[in-house]
């Protein structure tokens, strides 16, 4: 705890979050990089489990290289950030959910990049295209759970709790009139 | 301010639903980040294309996409109708003040504006007409190109200044 202390107090730290520009700044980039990471990786997904059917797959990997980069940007600011209030996030279980969350997302995409664009199965048998789905589902879930846990670490423990419980009901109900909606409108194919 | 009552653009049911309830303040955080994300995201994958990256993708099945990001837009107003409509239940301040003295905020809804007239001279030049032809390999034309930054540019400031909104109050 001492080291944290200190690591807290440091000039560093205290220039960031004295710096008028520096801290915000910071917060800003972390948003941005998120946008690329999450905005790209998820569209990729929602391609794999059925969405824009007509659009082709392979090239999305074009985009990769600045879904990457959002990564090392928000590792850097997200790094910085953290070392600020390390007293206060550190000791935080929300901390280890959303990185854990974040981890789990990286080697999702890393296995669906191998299945889907780096020569494996692909989406062309039906074996291959569930295990893509499932990964694609496995990674939409990851960023939610990131999400979340990124923006409840500011609240106290019963509001973490409540607005996990707010955000499970929101996500139901949203599948479930997604699901009959696209039923209806024949969004989705009946198997 | 402006010759407008304090309570301008203030709902009392949304200010007593955000006081009632810790986690709705939360929820539409997040919320309004999940719109961003989905805006955003696939707004920078159709400029993208535009500029010459991934160039293999036809530019017509990407506009599959867009809805999404209509939807994530939608979001993102019905959320943020809320934080300025509820304004007053979280810090405090009344949302005219807020509009006054908060200059992050100021430029996130100017950068909205700007976002928006670039869309309609997009729409309305037969830009967004002539780059359906763009096949894959092909290049988008030179104002497609110059929307498209335009659009980036604006898109990436709106998330910036609208991160630093809480900073300006």
């Amino acid at each position: 705890m001492e080291m944290l202390e200190a690591l807290e107090a440091s000039a560093y730290a205290m220039w960031v979050k004295e710096s008028s520009t520096a801290y915000v700044a910071f917060l800003a980039f972390h948003s941005i990089g998120m946008a690329f990471l999450v905005g790209i990786s998820g569209a990729t997904a929602m391609r794999i489990l059925g969405v824009a059917r007509s659009m082709p797959l392979e090239p999305m990997a074009g985009f990769f290289p600045l879904m990457y980069a959002g990564f090392w940007i928000n590792a850097v600011t997200g790094t910085v950030l953290l070392s600020l209030y390390p007293t206060k996030f550190l000791v935080d279980g929300t901390t280890y959910i959303k990185l854990a969350a974040v981890a789990a997302a990286m080697v999702i995409i890393v296995k669906l990049q191998a299945h889907v664009f780096g020569g494996g199965e692909g989406l062309d048998t039906p074996a291959g295209s569930k295990k893509a789905k499932m990964l694609a589902v496995a990674l939409l879930a990851a960023w939610l759970i990131a999400t979340v846990a990124g923006r409840v670490m500011a609240y106290s423990l019963t509001t973490k709790l409540q607005t996990a419980g707010a955000v499970l009901v929101v996500v139901v109900l949203a599948l479930t009139i997604g699901y009959f909606a696209g039923r209806r409108f024949g969004w989705i194919e009946s198997s | 301010m402006f010759g407008l009552p304090e309570t301008f653009l203030e709902l009392w049911f949304v200010e007593d639903f955000i006081a009632a309830y810790n986690w709705v303040w939360p929820l539409c955080e997040i919320l309004h980040f999940i719109g961003l994300i989905f805006l955003v995201g696939i707004v920078t994958i159709f400029d993208l294309r535009l500029l010459g990256v991934a160039k293999s993708m036809p530019i017509k099945p990407l506009r599959q996409l867009m809805p999404w990001a209509v939807f994530g837009f939608g979001l993102c107003v019905f959320t943020g109708l809320v934080f300025v409509t509820g304004l007053w239940a979280n810090v405090k301040t009344h949302p005219i003040e807020a509009l006054v003295v908060d200059h992050y905020l100021q430029l996130k809804l100017i950068f909205i504006a700007l976002a928006g007239v670039n869309l309609l001279a997009f729409y309305k030049s037969g830009i967004s007409e002539a780059i359906d032809a763009v096949g894959p390999g092909e290049d988008a034309p030179p104002q497609a190109k110059f929307i498209a930054t335009a659009s980036l540019v604006l898109w990436v400031g709106v998330v910036y200044w609208g991160r630093l909104v809480p900073w300006g109050l």
